[in-house]
């Protein structure tokens, strides 16, 4: 028997089945809504988001999940 | 080249390279795109993941080969649809890739960059004008505005790109409750 799903897993696909059911996968303009737009307008503006920003973990954090998907093996 | 500088270069990353060699010979990009949104992202948890990075330049045969001679530079081998870029590059070939729009795809390893002429619903002027200059292992690289790749994105609105936009509406949900929740 294998160990029980890790919460944060379980959740993160409970979040990727909902978006699934709720997005139309038709191809065509999306109307954006204004509550999406003031929250990216809030992280365009933020402290760490300022011209000069340090970003070389994004590639390095991405760099490790890339190895450690490539690491995989397939229990049971 | 001092031989300092060159085994420096060596220990980049393939894009960071890349990004050298074309500030090296000002090219003229924007990032756009996933990995831009990336760029945005405040901790590892709200990255997503991609295979490409997409670089939206100006139709400006000059800067277009400049910025495949910078990926040749960087290693990169280019590719137009399923063929290599053809030879020479130089500017009787840039004018034609330019006229066509044509998508030029440049591939080192596992690092696939696309150079595009086209961003839906924006001019590439607009873009500059609206940069954002990170850096990435201590060299600048221009990315395009979020707001800029949302809405093209959402211009669009191909399955893949509804998938994220939906997601990314999520996780910046997720990113203001746990601001609230700091302050």
């Amino acid at each position: 028997m294998g160990r029980s799903p890790d919460p944060g897993v379980q959740e993160a696909l409970a979040v990727l089945a909902r978006i699934r059911r709720e997005v139309s996968l038709e191809t065509g303009p999306v109307p954006l809504g204004e509550a999406y737009l003031r929250l990216v307008e809030a992280v365009e503006a933020a402290p760490e988001n300022r011209n000069g920003a340090d970003k070389t973990w994004v590639e390095r954090a991405l760099r490790l999940y890339r190895q450690s998907c490539r690491s995989a093996r397939e229990l049971g | 080249m001092p031989k300092r500088t060159r085994a420096r270069l060596r220990r980049r990353e393939p894009f960071a390279r890349l990004t050298h060699e074309l500030g090296k010979r000002r090219v003229r990009y924007v990032l756009i795109g996933v990995s831009a949104v990336n760029l945005y992202a405040r901790s590892a948890g709200l990255l997503f993941t991609t295979d490409d990075r997409d670089m939206f330049v100006p139709t400006d045969p000059e800067n277009a080969l400049r910025a495949w001679r910078a990926c040749e530079a960087a290693g990169f081998a280019l590719w137009c649809g399923e063929e290599p870029l053809g030879r020479p590059l130089d500017r009787f070939l840039a004018e034609q890739v330019v006229a066509r729009r044509a998508l030029v795809r440049g591939q080192l390893r596992d690092v696939v960059v696309d150079l595009s002429f086209v961003m839906a619903g924006f001019d590439f002027e607009d873009v500059w004008a609206r940069r954002r200059r990170f850096r990435v292992q201590g060299i600048e690289v221009p990315v395009a505005a979020l707001s800029d790749i949302v809405r093209s994105k959402a211009a669009v609105g191909r399955p893949k790109d509804r998938l994220f936009l939906a997601a990314h509406e999520d996780a910046l949900r997720q990113l203001l409750g746990e601001r609230s929740e700091d302050g």
